[in-house]
């Protein structure tokens, strides 16, 4: 039954996501061609090493299919496809599954099944690149469930559909939805922000107007298209004042949840409604002229959506979305450290994607992943790549591995007590690492960053370490224990079992599949050694300890 | 950077604000402290760093009591001032410029006050040097860089250093030129994730949390069954060139070698006879209770710990939220201290808050926006308790010449004060605790005089 279910979802999604809209409908020029030239030899198709690095940065982890599919028809073609895929939404997983629970009247889902939404889609999910992009949002535009919202379900998975559902729109309606976002509203306190009260010495808050700013958009000093700092007297140039972020602040004021009126603008629990985005009471909006970036003024006199039209536009226009937001998307999905040459080819197509629009994500994401920088990886440069990130070990191992569950269900509570990281879980809205952390030693004397280790603490490591051991040797589909009668997620080995006497042909398949064909000579030859000692064991026993050590290794560690 | 690098550092940006034969000292200071060895300290001491992330309110933790200056209080604060009836009083030893009390959700607090275990250190913050509202108004760069953003401001409080390019903390500073070269285990204990404070450019924190610390399973090396797998894992990770992948090494080395014996001490050490208040606060000062009282075991004479507690950025729902935050910081502080005493380190431990700002006098209509100075709590028996330290505010008119805005209260008192204050009790030299703080000498006291001589 539950089968059935999950087959049910993958077909469900949501409306028109306005994924990769080429909606310009742009007619090619009629350019008059002298000679005749011969069509450009399409890029010779990836080998299954090549797609399965490629499906490394692009998605939750590679898998035997996806690998066959990105062999078949090649990088470009496959990120078009996804691209054109629908969202899976979130809410619509928890919709389906509500009414099988036999909830009681008083009880509501709760962030366990906002998590098996997560999981089941990560793991399972046809729009991999969607689901992997939209997680790395969710990084930059943060909200967290630590926050009064905390029991919301419906609300936040709502929160992640709307990243889902923009992942290749453009940056702009991205902003715009965010901003609107109820969740966001109270994350950030937009929601309930109303004009200054002289009277009562209140002025509008600048939550929302200092971190759109500081996170989401233009970030705190002004960048070269390369990402690098622009320079004053040798000086990095502030990007914003007190002063903007006040006059922001009264551009987000008069809205509340969808459809509050200046009557029932304080009643919170009467107007909630984390669904839809919010709408304006205009007697709650300032409207005072405003000082805006770059000279931009908003007028008096206007009403919140016209006020927050120009300021949106003032944030997208701004030189520095380009560089800040493309930096950010590099470093999630394929680098630490990417040259200023890759952050200004990626900024150039932000800022006009080849048809003159700006802020197409799903080109940007495409230029990202196609960048010869992300191609050649440490062949051009020997510290190309990042940390994964704790609880994208787990994921993709589960991915892989063709993860099941004995109950049919991807119920998986503990996250951050494994990995310092729950989805929409982080402690605050600067995510639950830096994107520039540099941590000291090696790292920070060569110059280098390396964010994701910002989370992984000795105690972390450990732990993190203990929750992959826990998944290879005791977490496989032929461990017989009391505890695969649970809710477990568990990995199927079965397919290794006929290379079990083969070491290379098994090594070849794992170097594929986890670690994108870069294992070295120094690392089979360590492996190889490593499972022939374990001859004498249990074949299941003996391939849980081979998993074990690739997913532990450095090599793994780092996806490069 | 290298310990070497790190003196030839603090040389070259320490010349251009100190003199010349001030350099020259700091120069033999850092000889004699590369040649640091275990014997330095027969004591015991160790200081608690308690983070309040997001940036408290504390000017409501002290609040006019007196009618004509709590009206000027609540002028300003209008629907977040604490009510009157709801304060109680405290009598610190010093003058103050008018009366103070606590809100009565501190209680705790006001206790130990009144025992002479705590004392406040009044409107505190970033500074780059000493700064009037004018200076400030005509001149940017005497402002702390990204003043009142989160992440900018507690990297100024945690490293004490806003100009340095390298981050570290000043703690990890400390460690640099004190700790104990023959200890595996770091003198900065993290009970509470990465920060910069504990950061030194040649020491690191080792990181546990609340509940200990996590031993290995399938890697743990003392298992007969695992050491076959034990040498293929480290044959790994001596085989990988990447950087990246060697950081991450790096840090399962510490947590292997420090684990057994961190372990082995929080194992070993006495069960805390004091019941702790069940917040995640309360858990980490339990666990540094526990790790304070193992410092034999774990041949440590000086430790620093870190622990912190999140939820004051309190831009909504402040008058629900502040009480309870303070509330339970008020209750984890008390029963942490009673824990101390039992175990007779009391005079031995120094616990400190430190925030990211304070914050607006003025309501964004249910909370407050970022700030700039607040007060900061020290407590334990070598603290000069029961008093208020630094200055408060003349009044709390907007628009005076201590308000930048708002009611952001320009510091009268500089971090780096504050923690030179600490650092001097810790047992660091003069010459030392201007090499750790760079800037210190631009104001006018270093030792700001809330601990007892050691």
């Amino acid at each position: 039954m539950f089968k059935r279910f999950i087959f049910i979802l993958v077909a469900l999604t949501l409306t028109a996501c306005g994924g990769g809209e080429s909606a310009e409908e742009i007619q090619p020029q009629p350019v008059p061609v002298p000679v005749p030239t011969p069509t450009p030899e399409p890029p010779p198709l990836p080998t299954n090493n090549e797609s399965a690095r490629f499906l490394n940065m692009a998605t939750f982890g590679a898998n035997v299919s996806s690998i066959e599919n990105v062999s078949r028809i090649g990088f470009e073609d496959w990120l078009d496809e996804q691209i054109a895929l629908p969202a899976t939404s979130h809410v619509a997983y928890l919709q389906i599954l509500e009414p099988t629970l036999n909830l009681a009247e008083d009880e509501r889902l709760r962030r366990g099944e906002r998590l098996e939404a997560w999981f089941t889609h990560a793991i399972t999910a046809e729009d991999q690149l969607r689901q992997r992009v939209a997680f790395a949002l969710s990084e930059i535009f943060v909200v967290s469930e630590h926050s009064t919202f905390s029991d919301d379900t419906y609300g936040l998975a709502n929160y992640y559909d709307l990243l889902l559902n923009n992942a290749f729109s453009n940056y702009r309606d991205l902003l715009e939805e965010v901003t609107l976002s109820p969740i966001m509203g109270m994350y950030l306190s937009v929601l309930g922000n109303q004009k200054p009260n002289e009277e009562e010495n209140i002025r509008p808050d600048e939550n929302y107007a200092r971190e759109v700013m500081q996170l989401f958009s233009i970030g705190l000093v002004e960048l070269n298209n390369d990402g690098s700092e622009k320079l004053q007297n040798g000086q990095s140039i502030p990007t914003y004042n007190q002063d903007t972020i006040k006059a922001f602040a009264h551009v987000y004021t008069g809205w509340n949840f969808n459809g509050a009126t200046e009557e029932t603008w304080w009643k919170f629990y009467q107007n909630y409604n984390s669904m839809e985005p919010m709408t304006a009471v205009d007697s709650f909006h300032d409207t005072s002229e405003k000082q805006l970036l770059n000279n931009v003024v908003v007028p008096a006199n206007q009403t919140a959506e016209q006020d927050l039209a120009i300021a949106l536009d003032n944030l997208f226009n701004h030189e520095n979305v380009a560089p800040f937001i493309g930096k950010q998307l590099i470093k999630k999905l394929v680098t630490s450290n990417p040259s200023p040459e890759y952050v200004a080819r990626v900024s150039a197509v932000f800022n006009d994607n080849g048809q003159g629009v700006r802020g197409d994500l799903g080109t940007v994401i495409k230029t990202i992943l196609l960048d010869q920088e992300a191609i050649e990886g440490t062949n051009s440069n020997a510290n190309f790549g990042k940390i994964r990130e704790p609880l994208l070990r787990a994921v993709h191992l589960w991915r892989s591995f063709e993860a099941s569950s004995p109950n049919d269900r991807f119920q998986f509570n503990w996250s951050n007590y494994a990995f310092a990281q729950t989805p929409l879980g982080a402690h605050h809205v600067f995510n639950f690492f830096s994107p520039d952390y540099a941590p000291p030693g090696i790292v920070s004397e060569n110059n280098l960053i390396a964010p994701e280790l910002e989370i992984v603490t000795e105690n972390y490591l450990t732990r993190t370490s203990n929750f992959l051991a826990y998944s290879t040797f005791w977490g496989h589909t032929e461990f017989e224990d009391e505890n695969t009668k649970e809710a477990r997620i568990l990995i199927d080995m079965t397919s290794l079992k006929p290379m079990i006497n083969n070491t290379n042909e098994l090594l070849d398949h794992l170097d594929m599949l986890l670690l994108g064909g870069t294992m070295n000579d120094e690392m089979r030859v360590i492996l190889t050694a490593a499972f022939d000692e374990t001859s004498e064991q249990e074949v299941n026993e003996r391939l849980s300890n081979l998993l074990f050590l690739i997913m532990i290794s450095p090599q793994y560690t780092v996806q490069r | 950077m290298n310990r070497r690098n790190f003196v030839k550092n603090l040389l070259g940006s320490s010349v251009g604000i100190s003199s010349a034969s001030a350099a020259l000292s700091s120069m033999s200071l850092m000889n004699s402290a590369l040649a640091q060895t275990s014997n330095r300290f027969d004591d015991y001491k160790a200081l608690v760093c308690i983070f309040l992330h997001g940036g408290n309110d504390s000017f409501n933790m002290l609040v006019p009591s007196d009618n004509i200056d709590y009206q000027s209080y609540q002028n300003v604060r209008q629907n977040l001032a604490i009510a009157q009836s709801d304060l109680i009083s405290i009598s610190p030893s010093s003058a103050t410029p008018y009366n103070l009390a606590m809100p009565n959700f501190m209680a705790p607090m006001q206790q130990l006050f009144n025992q002479g275990n705590l004392a406040f250190l009044a409107n505190t913050g970033p500074l780059l040097q000493p700064v009037t509202k004018s200076q400030a108004q005509q001149n940017i760069n005497l402002l702390p860089p990204q003043l009142f953003s989160h992440n900018d401001q507690q990297k100024h409080w945690q490293t004490s250093w806003p100009e340095q390019t390298a981050l570290t903390g000043w703690a990890g500073r400390m460690a640099d030129l004190i700790m104990d070269t023959q200890n595996p285990l770091s003198m900065n204990l993290s009970v509470n994730g990465t920060n910069i404070l504990q950061t030194g450019f040649n020491s690191l924190p080792y990181s546990l949390d609340a509940s200990g610390v996590e031993t290995f399973s399938a890697l743990n090396p003392n298992e007969d069954w695992n050491s076959d797998r034990v040498n293929a894992f480290r044959a790994l990770m001596s085989a990988d060139k990447h950087l990246l992948g060697q950081a991450h090494s790096a840090i399962y080395n510490r947590a292997q070698s420090n684990i057994d014996i961190v372990a082995n001490a929080i194992n070993t050490a006495d069960e805390s006879t004091i019941t702790y208040p069940a917040n995640h606060l309360g858990n980490q000062l339990k666990m540094v209770a526990t790790l304070a009282s193992s410092q034999q075991l774990l041949a440590q004479s000086r430790q620093v710990f870190f622990v912190s507690m999140g939820g004051f950025d309190t831009h909504d729902n402040q008058n629900t939220d502040q009480p309870m935050l303070l509330q339970n910081l008020s209750n984890a502080l008390f029963a942490f201290n009673a824990d101390l005493q039992a175990r007779g380190l009391s005079n031995n431990v120094t616990s400190f808050t430190m925030s990211d700002f304070g914050r607006t006098l003025t309501s964004n209509g249910d909370g407050t926006d970022h700030g700039w100075g607040g007060h900061q709590i020290m407590m334990g028996g070598a603290v000069k308790g029961g008093d208020i330290y630094g200055s408060m505010p003349a009044d709390f008119t907007l628009n005076s010449a201590d308000d930048f805005g708002d009611g952001r209260i320009i510091p009268t008192t500089s971090v780096d004060q504050y923690a030179a204050t600490l650092a001097k009790w810790f047992g660091l030299s003069v010459n030392e605790i201007n090499t750790i703080f760079p800037n210190l000498s631009r104001f006018e006291s270093d030792d700001l005089g809330f601990m007892m001589p050691s």
